[in-house]
C-alpha cells in the first residue's frame, strides 16, 4: 500500500468543519512546514525548541509557503501537489481553496501581507514569479491570482519570505546571504546589503520589533537580524530542526521573549513514567552546571516526548553490557561528568509506571569518570521491550519523578530477555552498515555508488538455537538519481510460512505503518521496506537530489524499523549470513531505461553481487544491456568485469559526491578488488577516503 | 516536494546524456571535485602488470571475488572455563588497551549471550577490524569482568575457542 493513495480519505477526513477554531490571539511561537509529506512544528524562536505540533494524518500533505494571516488568525500553506491553497485552524484542520489564474507550478516562497489581506506566493523562473492571491472574502478578485512580477524580472534564489510587522514590505535572504526589501505594490525590490551568512533559509520570521529570523535548511540554525539597522548583520540567535524543505511562518505582531533560555534537562520516556513538566516530570537544572551523565547534557523547555519531535537527548551516560534478565546481574557502565548521587529505576512489571520498588540503584555516591556497576533486575521481571530511568544528582532520596536542582535524567528503552538468548549485530550493537546501489542496472553508471544509500542494523535474537526475531532498523542516507525504486530486505533460508507476518511491523519515521510489511507471495521471508523510497525523501529546495552535493546536507526523511517475529522452530544455522538480501526494485508504473519496453515494475530487481532474485523477476531481464549475469553458474547482477550494482560496506560509510567516481573518493578501493580483497581491507573508513571527494555531514 | 515535477522532466535529459538515470544528468561528465590526471606509462620491460583501471567501470573483478567485505567467525565459551555457572559473553570490535587495563567500546559489540554451560556463535567481523576482544561477566555473583584479544589472521573461516 502507498501512502499516497490516502490522500483524497485523508484530507476529507481533517477537513475543517463549518465552525472552524482560529488561533485565539497572535502567537508568539514560529510555525515550520518540513519534509516531503509536510510536518508541521512549533517552534520557539528563543529556543530552538521544536514540537510536532500537526496530526499524523499530515504526513500526507505536500505543503510548501506557509503563511499566517493577521487578518483571520489562521495559517494558510500551498499544496504543491493539488495546486490549493490550505487554510489550516488552530486545531490543525485543513480545508482546500483553488485559486484561480495560479500558473500551474510549485510556489516555495510566499507569505500574507500585514496591510492587506492577500497571501503572496513566488518562484523564480521565467515562466513563474510573484503572484498576490486576495483572501478578503468580501473582495471581488477572492482567491483570484495575478502576476505581480515575472520570475524573470525578479529572480532571486530565495526559500521563503515575511512580511514586516508595520513598513508593508517584505523582506527575504537569498542563499548569498543578502538580505532583500521587497515593496509588492511597486513590484521593486532593493538588496539593502549582506548579512554575514549563506545558505538555503527555508524559514524566515519577523517580530513586532522588526527583527527578522531565518533559519537555514541545513543546519537548523536560527538567525536574527535587526532590519532597522543600516547595514544589517545576522547573528546566531537559537539551534532549530535542519532538513532540505522548509518553510516558516508567525505572527509578525507578537514579541519573540528572549527569556525563555531553557535551563532544564528533561527525561524521554512516554509520559506515564512522569516525564513533562504537566506531568511532574523528572527534571534537573542546571545548578553550577559541572553535574552530568556522559559527555554533556541539553537542556529543554519541556520533553520530547518519545514519538514526538525527533529528539536531540544527549543520552550518552549508560551502557548496558549484557542482557537484563530476570533475577540476573545486568552490568552497566556509567560516566559521570563530577561527585554525584546515581539513582536508577526499571519498570519491571511493564504498567508504565516506575514503582517505588522498582528501584534497582538507590543513592549509589559515584565520583568523575567510568564506573563498571550492575544491578539484579527482580525475580518477577517481564521479558519485553520496558523503560529505565537514570538520574545523577547531588541531593540524594531523589524519587522517579520531580525535580532536582542539578545533574541530569536519561531514560533508556530496553528489552528484558530470557536467561538463553543469543544476540547478534550486524556491524555490531550499536553501529551502521552501508548498501551503496548504482540503479541504473542493466546499464552501467558513474559508480558514484549514491544512486541508492541505506544505513542499517541487523539485530538477530536467537533462543536454544532457533530464530526468535529479526530487526532491521535504519535510514535512507541519500538519493542521488531520478529513478523510482522500492527497497526491500529478503532473508534467505526463512520461509514466509515461519514467520508472523500479522505480528511483522514497519515503522517509518516513528509512526507504525498499518499494514505488513511481508510480501505474501514470496518462498523466503521478505519485507518491503518502500514501494517507492521518493514517496518520503526529496532533493529538496535548489538541490538536484537528496543529499549528495556539497551545501545539500539536509537532515534525514526517512528512517524505518521492521519487526519480525519468528514463530516456526527455524534454526539459526539455516538462515542465510548477515547482511541476508538486501534488494532494490522498480516502483510499479514508472519507467526505467531504454532496455525497457515498458514500465518493468516490481519484475525489476538489483541485488548484491551473486545474491539470486526473488521469484518475483523477469528472468529474461539478465543478459539485457550490460548485465553478464549467468545464473547457471549462480552468478547475478555482475557485468563482464564482475562489478555489481551494488556493495555492502559494513560501516557508516561517507558515500561519494554526486558524479565522483568511487575510485577518486577511495583511493585504495580498487587496489582492494584487484587483490580479491586480501589487501587495503580498510578502504572504506573514512581516513582512507579523499575528504573533499566525499559526502560529509 | 517541488521536485517531483522537476525530475520528471530532467529524467529526458538523463536518458540522452548518458543512457540512464543511475546518478546521471546533464553535466555528468564534470566531476564535483577536481580528479587527478591519470596517465598511463607502459612500461615495456614488465608487461604482464595489468594497466591500472582508469574509472571504476574499467575495473576487472578477479572471479574468486564477490566484493564482501567482513568474513565469518565461529566462537566458542565454556562456563566451567572461568569456574562459574553462568556467565555472559560479549565479542566486540572496538577497544584500547592501556598499562594492561582494557577499555572496551560496547557499542560496537557482534555477538552477546548468556553461556550457560556452553555457547557457539558465528559473527560476522568487518574485513577492516584487526582485532577482537571476548569480555566475560558472571552473573550469580558480581566479579570484575574477564578480558580475551585476538588478533585478526586475515584468514577467512576462522573459529575462536574463548577459554
Amino acid at each position: 500500500m502507498k501512502p499516497k493513495k490516502l490522500i483524497p480519505a485523508l484530507l476529507l477526513a481533517s477537513a475543517l468543519p463549518t465552525l472552524a477554531t482560529p488561533f485565539s490571539s497572535c502567537p508568539d511561537e514560529a510555525f515550520l512546514i518540513q519534509d516531503k509529506y509536510a510536518q508541521l512544528y512549533g517552534i520557539q524562536l528563543s529556543t530552538g525548541f521544536y514540537q510536532n505540533v500537526a496530526p499524523t494524518e499530515w504526513t500526507d500533505m505536500e505543503l510548501n509557503a506557509l503563511a499566517f494571516n493577521t487578518h483571520d488568525q489562521y495559517l494558510y500553506a500551498y499544496n504543491d501537489k493539488l495546486r490549493a491553497i490550505v487554510k489550516i485552524d488552530a486545531e490543525y484542520r485543513t480545508e482546500l481553496l483553488f485559486p484561480s489564474d495560479l500558473p500551474d507550478h510549485d510556489f516555495i516562497a510566499g507569505d500574507i501581507a500585514v496591510a492587506e489581506n492577500a497571501y503572496y506566493v513566488y518562484r523564480k523562473g521565467s515562466d513563474k514569479g510573484l503572484y498576490r492571491i486576495s483572501l478578503d472574502p468580501t473582495a471581488a478578485d477572492f482567491l483570484k491570482a495575478s502576476q505581480v512580477i515575472t520570475g524573470k524580472a525578479f529572480e532571486l534564489d530565495i526559500f521563503d519570505l515575511s512580511f514586516h510587522p508595520y513598513d508593508g514590505m517584505a523582506y527575504t535572504v537569498d542563499k548569498d546571504g543578502d538580505l532583500w526589501k521587497i515593496n509588492v505594490a511597486t513590484a521593486t525590490a532593493i538588496n539593502v546589503g549582506n548579512t554575514g551568512v549563506n545558505g538555503y533559509f527555508g524559514g524566515t520570521y519577523f517580530d513586532i520589533n522588526g527583527n527578522l529570523y531565518i533559519a537555514n535548511n541545513s543546519d537548523g540554525y536560527i538567525y536574527r537580524i535587526d532590519t532597522q539597522q543600516p547595514t544589517p548583520k545576522a547573528e546566531l540567535f537559537s539551534y532549530g530542526p535542519s532538513s532540505s524543505n522548509n518553510d516558516g511562518a508567525r505572527c509578525p505582531l507578537a514579541p519573540v521573549n528572549v527569556s525563555e533560555v531553557p535551563d532544564t534537562d528533561f527525561g524521554s520516556a512516554p509520559d506515564s513514567y512522569g516525564t513533562s513538566f504537566a506531568n511532574n516530570g523528572a527534571r534537573h537544572g542546571r545548578g553550577d552546571g559541572t553535574l552530568y551523565l556522559g559527555e554533556a547534557v541539553n537542556y529543554e523547555p519541556d520533553a520530547y516526548l518519545e514519538g514526538g519531535a525527533s529528539a536531540t537527548e544527549q543520552n550518552d551516560g549508560v551502557a548496558l553490557i549484557n542482557n537484563i534478565a530476570p533475577y540476573r546481574y545486568t552490568y552497566f557502565e556509567v560516566t559521570a561528568s563530577a561527585k554525584g548521587e546515581l539513582n536508577i529505576w526499571g519498570d519491571w512489571n511493564q504498567n508504565g509506571v516506575f514503582d517505588d520498588d522498582e528501584q534497582v540503584i538507590s543513592d549509589k555516591t559515584i565520583d568523575a569518570g567510568k564506573h563498571l556497576i550492575h544491578f539484579k533486575a527482580p525475580k518477577e521481571t517481564l521479558l519485553g521491550e520496558t523503560w529505565l530511568r537514570v538520574r545523577l544528582s547531588s541531593p540524594d532520596h531523589v524519587t522517579a519523578t520531580g525535580g532536582v536542582a542539578d545533574g541530569e535524567v536519561e531514560d533508556y528503552k530496553v528489552t528484558v530477555e530470557a536467561a538463553d538468548t543469543l544476540t547478534t549485530f550486524y556491524p555490531g550493537a550499536n553501529r551502521y552498515a552501508t548498501l551503496a546501489f548504482e540503479d541504473n542496472w542493466p546499464l552501467t553508471g558513474d559508480y558514484d555508488m549514491n544512486d541508492v544509500v541505506i544505513k542499517y542494523n541487523i539485530k538477530t535474537v536467537t533462543v536454544a538455537d532457533n530464530i526468535a526475531s529479526i530487526k532491521i532498523s535504519g535510514h535512507v542516507a541519500a538519493m542521488g538519481a531520478s529513478y523510482h525504486n522500492g527497497f526491500a530486505f529478503r532473508i534467505p533460508g526463512l520461509p514466509t510460512s515461519g514467520i508472523n507476518s500479522l505480528a511483522t511491523t514497519l515503522t517509518v519515521n516513528g509512526f507504525l505503518q498499518p499494514y505488513s510489511p511481508v510480501e505474501p507471495e514470496r518462498r523466503d521471508a521478505t519485507v518491503i521496506i518502500a514501494q517507492d523510497l521518493q514517496d518520503y525523501v526529496t532533493s529538496g529546495e535548489a538541490c538536484k537530489y537528496y543529499r549528495t552535493e556539497d551545501g545539500c546536507g539536509s537532515g534525514i526523511q526517512m528512517s524505518f524499523e521492521i519487526n519480525i517475529p519468528v514463530s516456526g522452530a527455524i534454526k539459526a544455522d539455516d538462515i542465510d549470513e548477515f547482511p541476508f538480501d538486501p534488494f532494490l526494485f522498480a516502483t510499479e508504473g514508472y519507467e526505467r531505461n531504454y532496455v525497457f519496453g515498458e514500465a518493468p515494475g516490481r519484475r525489476f530487481e538489483i541485488h548484491l553481487k551473486d545474491k539470486a532474485p526473488t521469484e518475483a523477476f523477469q528472468q529474461n531481464f539478465f543478459g539485457r544491456g550490460d548485465d553478464a549475469s549467468d545464473p547457471a553458474r549462480d552468478e547475478y547482477f555482475v557485468n563482464e568485469n564482475g562489478m555489481p550494482w551494488a556493495l555492502n560496506i559494513p560501516y557508516d560509510w561517507n558515500h561519494p559526491l554526486e558524479y565522483m567516481d568511487i575510485k577518486w573518493a577511495y583511493p585504495q578501493f580498487h587496489e582492494h578488488v584487484t587483490s580479491s580483497g586480501t589487501s587495503n581491507k580498510g578502504w572504506y573508513k573514512k581516513s582512507n577516503a579523499r575528504s573533499k571527494n566525499i559526502f560529509r555531514k | 516536494m517541488k521536485t517531483q515535477h522537476l525530475m520528471i522532466s530532467s529524467l529526458t535529459l538523463i536518458l540522452a546524456a548518458c543512457g540512464g538515470g543511475g546518478g546521471g544528468g546533464g553535466e555528468a561528465s564534470a566531476p564535483a571535485a577536481e580528479q587527478p590526471t591519470v596517465t598511463t606509462t607502459v612500461v615495456e620491460e614488465t608487461p604482464t602488470i595489468p594497466k591500472e583501471a582508469a574509472t571504476t567501470a574499467e575495473l576487472v573483478v578477479p572471479s574468486n571475488y564477490n566484493l564482501e567485505q567482513d568474513y565469518d567467525l565461529t566462537v566458542t565459551a565454556s562456563t566451567s572455563s572461568f569456574g562459574a555457572s553462568s556467565a555472559h559473553l560479549s565479542i566486540c570490535t572496538d577497544y584500547t588497551e592501556e598499562n594492561g587495563e582494557i577499555a572496551v567500546d560496547f557499542s560496537s559489540c557482534l555477538v552477546k549471550t548468556n553461556i550457560a554451560p556452553d555457547v557457539t556463535a558465528t559473527v560476522a567481523v568487518p574485513g577492516d577490524v584487526e582485532s577482537l576482544v571476548a569480555v566475560i561477566l558472571l552473573l550469580d555473583t558480581p566479579a570484575e569482568p574477564i578480558y580475551r584479544t585476538r588478533q585478526s589472521s586475515g584468514e577467512p573461516a576462522q573459529s575462536w575457542i574463548v577459554e
